[in-house]
């Protein structure tokens, strides 16, 4: 049955590839066409058939020689064999897992407590002394009378004290 | 990798019988024109026939219409309407004459798959009576 199947997909190609020439030397273009067409439709399926018979033959293989390979096959690695054993305690995962929620627990807790060591009584007056620095003066920024007075001294120009003047209105 | 006397043999056979058949195709359908005398003429005998065709379409439309659009394909008038000689042989008068080329070309037009349902063979290109 292969056989004839093959001798008719052969014939098929070559008898159209041989109506497609005459046709083209009859200056028949449109059955040049449909001979064309039926060329290629039947070489895709001559080779679609080589091409599965390839693979069929590849597919091919002695049982024994697959036996033997099958037998001196490695055994896989499990890497999760380590969470099957169980002695009736607690897994190593779990072990794992709670007591290093307990290690970082305690470091959190320390974390906090030096956290809150570091604003005490003694650092808050500290501080205080230190804005002290940057502070206003005691009697403000307004402007007595002998700062008014003193201006008016030959060579007492002072361009941040007439500034200060002029936005205190006294001059 | 080393190839056997024969294969290369068979090779060369390949490569020279598909050089030659591209050369002759080109020679077959290369067009050769040569120029015709204005007032020749040739009488082209065709003989049709028609199956299943659509209702209303008679032969002879059929027959004109192929030959105005094979027309096409040459340097030639075709005058209308072609002649009914009966049994489906039709006549026609085709000016100026056809030179060879262009004769083939009309043929393979006219016998080719042209038209729906109608098939037509090119009887012969007789000189007028």
């Amino acid at each position: 049955m292969k056989a004839v199947v093959w001798l008719a997909g052969i014939a098929t190609l070559v008898g159209g590839a041989a109506y497609m020439i005459i046709s083209l030397n009859r200056w028949e273009w449109n059955r040049a066409l449909f001979f064309g067409l039926i060329v290629v439709i039947a070489e895709i399926g001559l080779a679609t058939g080589l091409v599965l018979r390839k693979i069929e033959a590849a597919g091919r293989h002695d049982p024994e020689t697959l036996a033997v390979l099958r037998q001196t096959r490695g055994p896989s690695p499990d890497r999760f064999a380590w969470l099957k054993e169980s002695n009736g305690q607690l897994n190593v995962f779990i072990t794992f897992l709670v007591g290093g929620g307990v290690i970082l627990s305690g470091v959190a807790w320390v974390v906090d407590r030096l956290a809150s060591k570091t604003s005490t009584a003694v650092g808050e007056e500290r501080l205080a002394e230190e804005l002290h620095m940057i502070g206003y003066p005691p009697g403000g920024l307004v402007v007595d009378d002998v700062t008014v007075l003193a201006q008016d001294m030959p060579g007492a120009d002072d361009e941040q004290l007439r500034k200060l003047l002029r936005r205190a209105g006294r001059i | 990798m080393t190839m056997r006397p024969g294969t290369v043999a068979l090779c060369v056979l390949g490569l020279a019988i598909g050089v030659g058949g591209v050369h002759e195709l080109r020679e077959a359908t290369l067009s050769t024109h040569q120029r015709q005398e204005p007032g020749s003429r040739v009488e082209l005998v065709v003989q049709a026939s028609s199956h299943r065709a659509e209702r209303g379409q008679s032969l002879q439309e059929m027959v004109e219409a192929l030959l105005v659009t094979c027309r096409l394909e040459v340097t030639a008038d075709i005058d209308l309407p072609v002649r009914d000689e009966g049994n489906g042989r039709f006549r026609a008068v085709v000016q100026p004459d056809l030179d060879r080329t262009d004769r083939r070309q009309l043929r393979g037009c006219i016998e080719d798959w042209t038209v729906d349902q109608l098939r037509v063979d090119v009887v012969d290109f007789e000189a007028p009576s």
